[in-house]
Order: structure tokens, then C-alpha cells, then sequence
């Protein structure tokens, strides 16, 4: 947990954000590294790249300096702030995961229950309801209605 | 007389019964998810983006621009109703709208912000025309050296006003031109930045980040943060939502004066809506007779910015149209989609397709009366919108962000790009890095190495190519000015700072 009451604390994240900038950049030069960089007709494949990645590695620096140099606090990065947004995502992962096993109703069904009922706190019942409520309405709009391309999974011997 | 000739063809392509029938779904859908706290333009046409992927380009292009047009209006009602701003250009709205309908006046300033809309649009469209028919011309001497410094601009633009800082600002710039280099060269075929991903060879959807950007990320900031005041009611007749004759007289002036102000800001690459709205707020402050008045209730106090933004959202369409040049996030977003419907922006458009781009233009003009007409009655309807609790509608989103992405080439593989995009996205936006720039980024991305790589290609690798054109080194010495500026202020700065204290 980072607590940003600490003085400097948003100077520490500006220095690993800068720091991960410029990782991002050096990733960029290695993968391009060993393309052609410049032909006889100009830039080649690598340029736009290597030049970019180079880029970025600069101002990640710059962003971790400043980063470094400044004063402030905020509370952008306090464990209340951050509990909600991390259980979304980590629910969000489970239902990319099962997207393509379980299919898209049931998945979306379970995505939906466990937000109401583990992040959102609601009854069982009503958590239940919306639930199958949401999948229903929205299966309708982009399954029948506009036949949008989903995956049918477990449900597969119903279509 | 060449213009309304083009116009009337224009009407004729966007009145038939089924791009009418795109233009209000456009209009009524950008409004429904556009209101939604925490979702602003850029987010909201991203949602619904998905929907016009498919379409022919017309009914597409004229959906897309119902899409913004709505979401612009939106965004209002949410500030007014809640002072929750979707996004930037609507904070201004909340100083004295919020503080109308505490004082039992949300009618008139919902009203208000209607029609200030729909008389600054539609004086703005009017505005595009005059411009963006000349600029495109202009654009014709265009060659692949001006475009790519021009675009570099446009990029560096964004950058040094879209964000507090602009290593930052630039950091997302470049890293969305680097994800649209992911796949294979353009030129030589040879992959790139793949990994030995089999999914990446084909490169990165830009929608893909723009989702990942703007929905995932903006649901993880606005579920963060419990914000959100009470939620006043609307009024539910329509005669209630109708300013007072006193109300309209205050406001006439503030609304052209916004939608002058607002065009010329939007039109500049980079500033857009947002710095247009708090213009226009100062500028109406300082104009009146009573400006303690402002902040506490006054009806010019959202009339002016509510123009000012939406004809800058206009404006921001000039450079698209014209050069192909997006102005700002949401702009980008529009030339993503065209591209996607297989329409590249540019001076060639007003040449080679005018039914398309005169039938869009004339779909604004559409567009605007729609909103007034569709919107205002239904302010009801809408605000119901706002009651739904937020934990009902931020699932909603994550899952029409998923299905949007999933639908683009169903594979999961997406799905887990768009997870990386939204997590990282939500951690580099609180810590002030901006979303738009890499938008631009990732949309310019193909088009500036293309110009560049050809520049090149023409003058055998000479650099000299972009400073021995005319056109090309004005772009140039703008370019560097870009950078210069900050440079300045720094130095400035430490030079004040440094100051003895007597």
C-alpha cells in the first residue's frame, strides 16, 4: 500500500511512473532493435521505433526528475481510494477468463452478480435480480436484436 | 453559390428517411450515455463507436456526429443536475448552473443550455463552412512534408496544453504512436513490435486503447472517487424547461459572443471545448455589470461557456475535415471511425467525395435541430437516467466496452489488451498523465510515419526537405515554438525563484 499523506509520497509514484516510461521505451528499442533502421530510400522499419522508444526512455527520465525535484501530496494513492477500482479490475479478469469458456451470458452474469454482492455490498436477492435482469436486456439488444458475434460457451447446445 | 449548391446536395443525402432515422439515434444514444457521470465526450463516443462499425460511410460518418453532438449536450445536464462535469469543457457549467437548480431554476438552465447549444451549433456549422471549404483548398499544396510536421504539431499541440505537464502529455503522445507501429510495416511488410504475438501482426485496433482509455479507465476513477452531490429534480413539464423572456434577453448576447470565441478556440489544434468554455466564463464575467453575480446562479454564466463549447467542438471538425488533422481527443476519435468506415479526411474529401462530407455537414445542421427538438422534451426522461445508481451503470459500461472490443475480431486476445490499456490507463490518469494525447497518437501514428517515410523517400534522406518548403518550415518554426515556450516559462520561472527577496 503507498500512503500519500507521506510527504513526497506522489514524488515517489511520478519517480516509478518515469521509471516505467522509460522501461516501456527501452522495450520498444529492443524489439525493433533488430530491424533495418535506415535504407537507401530513407527511414526503414526500425526508425519510427527506435526513435520513439529512445523518446520515451528520455522523458521518462524527465518525468521521474521533476518527479523528484517537486513537492505535493494528494491522497490519489490511499488503500480506500484504491480497494474499489482493484477489486473491479481483479473481477474483471476472471470475466475476460471465462469470456470465451463459460460464453458471454453466463459470464456477464457472474461479472455482474459479483459486483453487486462482493464489491457493491447488496442482498442476494436483489444482486441475483439485476443481474439476470442486465444479461437478459443486454442479450437481447446485441444477441437477437443486432446479432452481434458471441461467444455462446457452455450455453453452445441452446444456439 | 457553389457552397449551397453543395449544401443543398448535402440535405438531400442527409434527409432521406434512413439517415435521418441514424442522425436522431445518434443524437438520443450520445445524450443517454453522455449523461452518465464521469463519462464525457471522448468516453461517450468511444462506447458507441462498436454500433457504427459495419455501416455504410455516410449513415455512419452522420451517426458518429449525432453521437458527439449529443454527448456534448449531455454532459451539460449532468453538470447542471448533479455538478458532476463529465469532462473538463462541462466544469464551467456546474459554477452556475449547479447553483440555478439549487435555487429551484434547473428548467431555465437546462433550457438555456439547450438552446444555446442549438444557436451556437448551428451559427458554428455555418462558421465550418466558410472556413473549411478555403482551408481545404489550401490543404491541396499539402505534400507529404507539411503533413507530417503539420501532424507533429498537431501532436505536440495537444501536448502542451491538454496536461499539467508536458513530459507527460508528450510520454502519451508517443506512446500511442508507438502502439500504432505494433504490426506489420507499412512499407516493407516486416513485423514489428509483435513478440511473436500471431494476434499482433495485424497491429493494435485503436479502439481497442480508446475503450481501454476511456471506459475502463474512466469507470476505475469515477468508482475511486465517491463524489456527487444531491440530484435536483428536473422539471417536468416541458413549459418549465422554457427560459424566461428576461433569462433570454441576458443571454443573447453571452451566446454569440461564445459561439465567436469558442470556433476560433476550437479550431487551433490542441485547445478545444474546455479552454473555450473558461474563456468565455471570464470573458462574461468581466463584461458584466454585476459580476458577483457569477458562481451564484447566473443564467450567463452557463449560456456563454454552453455555446462556446459546443462551437468549439465544431471548430475542432474544420481541421479534420479540411486536412485531416484532429484537433483534439474526441476529434480523433471521429477520424478513427472514418477511417474504419474507410474514409480518409482531407482536402481530397470536399474533392472526391462531396455527398459524403456536404451530407455530413448538412447532417450538423440536422443534428442541432434534433437535439432541440428530441432533447429538450425529454430532459425528463434523461434526468430519470441520472437516479439509476451509479453501481448499476458502471457494470453496464464495462460490459459494453467488452463487447464492443470483442466484436472487432472475436478473439479474447483483445479483450486482454483492453484490460491492459484500461488498468494502466487508470494508474497513468492519477498521476496526470492525459488520456488524449495518446488517442491522437495512436490515430496520427500511421498517417505521420507514412508522410514522413515519403518525405524522405523524395529528397533521398535529406532532412532539408521539411525547411527548404515554404509551407513546410512556417510548420516547422510553429513546431519549435511549441517546445520553446515551456522552455521559456521554465527558465522564467527559476529566474523569479532565484530572485533576491528584495
Amino acid at each position: 500500500m503507498i500512503r500519500a499523506e507521506a510527504p513526497g509520497l506522489v514524488r515517489y509514484a511520478d519517480c516509478v511512473a518515469g521509471a516505467l516510461v522509460a522501461a516501456a521505451g527501452a522495450v520498444v528499442v529492443y524489439g525493433a532493435w533488430p530491424l533495418a533502421f535506415w535504407s537507401e530510400y530513407g527511414p526503414d522499419a526500425a526508425f519510427l521505433p527506435v526513435t520513439l522508444g529512445g523518446g520515451l526512455v528520455l522523458l521518462g527520465a524527465i518525468v521521474a526528475f521533476s518527479g523528484w525535484v517537486k513537492d505535493g501530496g494528494s491522497n490519489a494513492f490511499e488503500a480506500h481510494v484504491l480497494r474499489k477500482p482493484l477489486l473491479v479490475s481483479a473481477i474483471l479478469l476472471v470475466y475476460i477468463a471465462l469470456f470465451d469458456v463459460a460464453g458471454f451470458t453466463v459470464a456477464t452474469a457472474l461479472f455482474l452478480f459479483a459486483i453487486f454482492f462482493w464489491v457493491e455490498r447488496r442482498p442476494v436477492g436483489r444482486s441475483l435480480a439485476l443481474s439476470v435482469g442486465i444479461v437478459i436486456g443486454v442479450h437481447l439488444i446485441f444477441v437477437t436484436l443486432l446479432q452481434t458475434p458471441l461467444p455462446a460457451g457452455v450455453l453452445k447446445w441452446k444456439f | 453559390m457553389e457552397v449551397l449548391a453543395s449544401l443543398l446536395q448535402g440535405f438531400s443525402v442527409a434527409l432521406t428517411p434512413g439517415n435521418l432515422l441514424f442522425c436522431a439515434m445518434g443524437v438520443v444514444a450520445g445524450t443517454f450515455v453522455g449523461i452518465l457521470p464521469g463519462i464525457g465526450t471522448a468516453a461517450t463516443l468511444a462506447i458507441l463507436l462498436p454500433f457504427t462499425f459495419g455501416m455504410e460511410p455516410i449513415p455512419a460518418l452522420i451517426m458518429m456526429a449525432g453521437i458527439y453532438y449529443g454527448a456534448m449536450y449531455g454532459g451539460s445536464t449532468t453538470s447542471i443536475l448533479v455538478n458532476i462535469p463529465g469532462e473538463t469543457s462541462s466544469v464551467v457549467t456546474c459554477f452556475d448552473g449547479y447553483q440555478m437548480a439549487r435555487q429551484g431554476r434547473a428548467g431555465a438552465a437546462l433550457g438555456i443550455a439547450a438552446i444555446a447549444s442549438f444557436i451556437a451549433g448551428t451559427l458554428s456549422v455555418v462558421a465550418l463552412m466558410a472556413v473549411a471549404v478555403p482551408l481545404s483548398s489550401f490543404g491541396l499544396r499539402f505534400g507529404p512534408p507539411e503533413y507530417a510536421v503539420l501532424m507533429v504539431l498537431a501532436l505536440a499541440m495537444v501536448g502542451l496544453i491538454g496536461g499539467k505537464s508536458l513530459a507527460k502529455a508528450l510520454a502519451m503522445a508517443t506512446l500511442g504512436v508507438v502502439v500504432s507501429t505494433v504490426g506489420l510495416d507499412l512499407v516493407t511488410g516486416v513485423e514489428r513490435l509483435t513478440f511473436d504475438f500471431l494476434q499482433l501482426m495485424d497491429g493494435i485496433e485503436f479502439v481497442i486503447l480508446v475503450m481501454g482509455l476511456f471506459a475502463v479507465a474512466e469507470v476505475l476513477l469515477s468508482i475511486g472517487e465517491q463524489s456527487g452531490g444531491e440530484v435536483f429534480r428536473s422539471p417536468k413539464r416541458f413549459r418549465d424547461l422554457l427560459p424566461t423572456w428576461t433569462d433570454m434577453k441576458v443571454s443573447t448576447l453571452p451566446i454569440f459572443r461564445g459561439s465567436v470565441v469558442g470556433f476560433i478556440i476550437g479550431v487551433l489544434p490542441g485547445t478545444g471545448p474546455s479552454i473555450a468554455s473558461f474563456m468565455t466564463y471570464g470573458v462574461e464575467r468581466r463584461l458584466a455589470r454585476e459580476p458577483q453575480r457569477f458562481g451564484r446562479g447566473a443564467i450567463e454564466g452557463v449560456a456563454g461557456p454552453e455555446a462556446s463549447n459546443n462551437a468549439a467542438a465544431t471548430g475542432a471538425l474544420v481541421p479534420l475535415l479540411s486536412l485531416g488533422i484532429p484537433g483534439s481527443g474526441a476529434a480523433a476519435l471521429i477520424l478513427g471511425g472514418m477511417i474504419i468506415t474507410g474514409v480518409r479526411p482531407g482536402p481530397f474529401l470536399f474533392r472526391d467525395q462531396p455527398e459524403l462530407v456536404w451530407g455530413l455537414i448538412a447532417s450538423m445542421y440536422i443534428g442541432n435541430v434534433l437535439l432541440l427538438i428530441l432533447n429538450l422534451p425529454m430532459v425528463p426522461l434523461f434526468a430519470s437516467l441520472l437516479r439509476v445508481p451509479y453501481y448499476v451503470i458502471y457494470p453496464v459500461i464495462l460490459i459494453l466496452a467488452v463487447i464492443g472490443v470483442y466484436s472487432l475480431h472475436e478473439t479474447v486476445f483483445d479483450l486482454w489488451l483492453l484490460f491492459a490499456f484500461g488498468v494502466a490507463g487508470y494508474f497513468l490518469r492519477k498521476l496526470d498523465f492525459p488520456a488524449a494525447p495518446a488517442v491522437l497518437g495512436v490515430v496520427l501514428g500511421p498517417l505521420i510515419e507514412t508522410s514522413l517515410r515519403q518525405s524522405l523517400a523524395i529528397s533521398h534522406g535529406s532532412w532539408s526537405i521539411f525547411v527548404t518548403r515554404p509551407i513546410s518550415a512556417v510548420f516547422v518554426v510553429a513546431l519549435a515554438a511549441v517546445f520553446a515556450v515551456p522552455a521559456l516559462r521554465y527558465i522564467k520561472a527559476r529566474a523569479v525563484a532565484t530572485r533576491p527577496a528584495s
